[in-house]
Formats: structure tokens, C-alpha cells, sequence
């Protein structure tokens, strides 16, 4: 009985800042890494990419930094919807489901739960896309031999994460404002325009700038990449403007999150 | 039309929320606002047809599925009313509260562009309903198949962004292939196309809607998947 009571850990109120983060991270990845729409939603979106990979001919080359680089830009370009689109309704779930209440009586505390569900359920619905790329690595070190691994990890850090990890970011934030519904076709909106509708439409865009999320100029500086709106503007991308655009990104992200949970922490009645 | 009617759509709002409603209003509103501050600031008239194009037959209908999809899986009470009614018809009329609204704003909308000579090149009064009516249908349709199909309005908003935009990325390849084509949502809006090809396409794309709604009516003959759980 007395080993039963026991506690393998300390109470929650008595654990650090982290120690409750990396807890409600845990939850949080596993709620989302088994929800079903998480996989076929974003394994979907770069099937359906992949399917007809842009440029046409990009496989054929026989430089493995622009094989990976324009490998990563397919896998960019649809996937991020899918990742905003099955992490918006996680803001607003324990208010659905009537767990409020609850949880603010717990000693985690608004800032743990915050950062962990973006930890947690971001990494969840990054898992499927980490699972691709594995695999696409796999197909392409059969072909090509184990060199395409290092280019093929970097690439994914310097292409793929950042713009994921933005789009988490403002998943479990804008939310709490807008609602899932309207965020999910905010966000389309917003990638559509800011990272897609070029110069040449005449609409003002981010789009061709190191402040889009898509992973250009990365992909343009150290990977010899193919540019497609920055081309547009006249721009080779650089590596200080390759810094900036992942540096960007992150800050903003950074950002959502400490002035959502200072918004939070000062709404909350406790 | 008698009072217990409209008690019955105001109710049916209320489950609702305002939210579905406003998203489907806010794309083809947001769209028209577009346009005419193009139109305003003096663009170009391709431009102007190339927006005007793409508010009706792109952002409208995208905007109104996503709204479609989203009221799958918020009825608290799915219990109680399944025992006093047809779910079937219940979500069927909801699905028409967010749609209804959203279509006759499209169709003001192609009335304002028309007038503003923003206009998709080589369409002609017929381009009033069938350049936004058919891609809205068909892109409602098959988000609702997918929300009701997967219980998971996520996954339909999604997959139906998704599917939008490789419409719109991966234009060549649907162009060449027949049966693609006759779903391509987009056809006729940045370039004039055969007349026999776009009435097959207009055909086509609500008869693949047509089938989707039995679908997702098939799927809700068993509504009882929708009691008691979380969506997926």
C-alpha cells in the first residue's frame, strides 16, 4: 500500500515552470498524434503535391542540394493549411468540453498549458510531416547514396520547420480571437496571398520578400533552389537575407505566444 | 411564411453560432471589397478580371465550404434530436443557413463586378450564376462528404484548402487530363475555353456534387456515429 502511495514525482505545484510545460506538452502530443485527421489531413496535402512536383524535371538533376531543396518547397507548399486547419479547434477545446473550470483550479497555470499545447499538439501535427520526409530520404538515399541525408535534414530545418513553426504559432493564438472557423480561412487567405500571389499581380505581398513563410530564400541562399516570386522581384536571396527570413519567422511566432499569454494571464480571474 | 418556420431557423442559428455564417459572408464580402479597391485605385483590367474571376468562382465558394463543413459535430444535444427528428434533414437545412446567405452576396457580388466591366474574359450574362454557382455547389458538397464522412470538421477544411489550392498550383497537369478537367473549378476565369469544354465542365462539377450530397446523406442514415464523442 505504501509503495502505491508513493509519488513517482513531486505534486504539480511544487515543479518547475518547465517541468509543467514539458508535462502538458506530453498530453498534448499525444491527444493530437492520434487523431486521425491529423495524419490523413497532412500526408494528404503532400501526396496531392507530390503527385505533380513543380518545377517539372527537378528530379532528374543530379545536384542533391536542389533535388532536396525543391523536394522541401513541394512539401511546403499545401502542407502548412493542413497543420493550421487541425490545430486551430485545440485552442478552444477544454472550453467546449466544459474542462475550464477545471483546469484553471489546477496549479499548472495559464503559461505552462499555453506553451505546452504548442509544443506538444505542434509537434503532434509536424510528426506526419517529419514521417514524409523520412521516408522521401529513405526513397532518395536508395537512389542517390547517403549523402542526400545531411543535405536532406538541413534542408528540412532551414526550409520546412520555420514556416511550420510559424504557422503553429499563430494556430494556438489567433484563435482564442477569431474562433477556428473564420481563423482556418484566415489562414488560407493569408498563405495564398503572402506566399503565393507574386509581384506580377499587383497586389501588394510578402510574397518574393525574406518575410514570407514558404522557405525561399533558404532554400535560394544555401540550396540552390529554384526561386519563383523572389525571382519575380529581381532578388537572389543571400544568407544574412536567408537569417532574417528564418529569424523572422520564429521571432513572430515568439512573439504570438508571449502576447497571448499575457493576455490570458490578465484575463484570468485567479 | 408562418411563425413556427422562422422559430425554427432563428433556433437553428443559434445551435449554429454566428461563426459559420460570418466566415462564408467574410470571404465573398472580403473579395468584393478587394475588387473595388482595385477598381478604385485604378488597376489594370486584367487585373481587375483576373480578381473578379477569382473572388467568384475561387474565394467565395472556398469561403462557404469551410463554413459548411464547420457545423459537423457542434450539436450538443445530437441525442435529443435525433430522437424527435431526422438528423439528415436537420443538418441538410443548417448546411442551407450558412450557404443561402453566402450565394445571394456571390451573386450581388457578380452584379457589382459586371457593372464595374470587372469581369472574367469571354463570359457573358450566363457568367451571373454559372462562373461561382456550380464550383460553390461542387466545393460544399464534397467538404460536407469529408466532415460528415471523417466526423471531423478539421480535416474537411483542410483537405478542401488543400484541393483549392492545387487547383490553382497545379493548373497544367488538370488542363491536360480529361477527366481532371471537368472538375477544374477554375476554368474560365484567367482565359477564354472552348464552349463545348466549359459546358461539360459546368455539368460536370455539380454532378459530382450531386453525388457527394447522396453520399453524405447515405452517411447520415447513421447518425448515431455523431453521439458522444470528441471531434476527430
Amino acid at each position: 500500500m505504501t509503495t502505491v502511495l508513493q509519488r513517482t514525482a513531486p505534486p504539480t505545484a511544487a515543479r518547475t515552470w518547465w517541468a509543467k510545460t514539458v508535462a502538458a506538452a506530453r498530453y498534448e502530443y499525444l491527444m493530437q498524434v492520434r487523431r486521425p485527421a491529423v495524419w490523413l489531413v497532412v500526408i494528404g496535402l503532400i501526396a496531392l503535391r507530390c503527385a505533380s512536383p513543380f518545377p517539372p524535371g527537378f528530379t532528374s538533376t543530379t545536384d542533391n542540394t536542389f533535388l532536396v531543396a525543391d523536394w522541401a518547397f513541394n512539401f511546403i507548399m499545401l502542407c502548412p493549411i493542413g497543420v493550421g486547419a487541425v490545430l486551430a479547434d485545440r485552442v478552444r477545446r477544454e472550453a467546449r468540453l466544459g474542462l475550464s473550470d477545471l483546469l484553471t483550479s489546477t496549479p499548472t497555470g495559464i503559461g505552462p498549458r499555453l506553451w505546452g499545447k504548442a509544443i506538444g499538439a505542434g509537434a503532434a501535427t509536424i510528426t506526419p510531416v517529419v514521417v514524409a520526409w523520412v521516408g522521401l530520404l529513405g526513397y532518395l538515399t536508395a537512389q542517390r547514396g547517403a549523402g542526400v541525408i545531411p543535405v536532406g535534414l538541413a534542408a528540412f530545418a532551414a526550409i520546412i520547420l520555420p514556416g511550420l513553426v510559424f504557422v503553429v504559432a499563430c494556430s494556438v493564438t489567433i484563435p482564442y480571437l477569431t474562433g477556428p472557423v473564420l481563423y482556418r480561412i484566415g489562414l488560407f487567405g493569408y498563405w495564398v496571398w503572402g506566399n503565393m500571389v507574386g509581384p506580377r499581380f499587383g497586389i501588394p505581398t510578402p510574397a518574393g520578400t525574406p518575410f514570407e513563410a514558404i522557405g525561399e530564400y533558404p532554400a535560394g541562399a544555401w540550396f540552390h533552389g529554384t526561386l519563383f516570386d523572389a525571382r519575380q522581384r529581381g532578388i537572389t536571396p543571400t544568407g544574412g537575407e536567408a537569417v532574417l527570413s528564418i529569424a523572422f519567422l520564429l521571432l513572430m511566432a515568439l512573439a504570438a505566444l508571449v502576447i497571448t499569454q499575457l493576455v490570458l494571464t490578465r484575463r484570468s480571474p485567479s | 411564411m408562418n411563425r413556427s418556420i422562422w422559430a425554427r431557423l432563428r433556433l437553428e442559428l443559434r445551435v449554429i453560432g454566428i461563426a459559420p455564417p460570418v466566415t462564408a459572408l467574410a470571404a465573398t464580402l472580403g473579395g468584393a471589397i478587394l475588387v473595388i479597391v482595385m477598381h478604385a485605385t485604378g488597376a489594370g483590367a486584367e487585373h481587375l478580371d483576373l480578381a473578379a474571376g477569382a473572388v467568384l468562382a475561387g474565394f467565395a465558394p472556398l469561403g462557404t465550404a469551410v463554413a459548411a463543413s464547420s457545423i459537423v459535430g457542434r450539436d450538443t444535444g445530437a441525442e435529443l434530436v435525433m430522437t424527435t427528428t431526422v438528423y439528415r434533414r436537420v443538418l441538410f437545412l443548417r448546411v442551407g443557413l450558412v450557404v443561402a446567405p453566402a450565394a445571394l452576396v456571390t451573386l450581388l457580388d457578380a452584379v457589382v463586378f459586371r457593372a464595374l466591366n470587372a469581369w472574367p474574359v469571354g463570359q457573358g450574362t450566363g457568367g451571373y450564376l454559372l462562373v461561382w454557382a456550380p464550383p460553390m455547389f461542387w466545393l460544399v458538397a464534397l467538404a460536407m462528404l469529408i466532415a460528415i464522412g471523417l466526423r471531423s470538421p478539421a480535416a474537411a477544411s483542410g483537405l478542401i484548402g488543400g484541393l483549392w489550392l492545387a487547383q490553382y498550383l497545379m493548373r497544367p497537369t488538370i488542363l491536360d487530363n480529361t477527366v481532371l478537367r471537368a472538375q477544374y473549378m477554375f476554368m474560365g476565369v484567367d482565359a477564354k475555353v472552348p464552349a463545348h469544354e466549359w459546358t461539360v465542365n459546368r455539368i460536370a462539377l455539380p454532378a459530382v456534387g450531386v453525388a457527394a450530397v447522396i453520399a453524405a446523406g447515405l452517411l447520415l442514415g447513421r447518425p448515431e456515429r455523431f453521439v458522444g464523442s470528441d471531434t476527430a
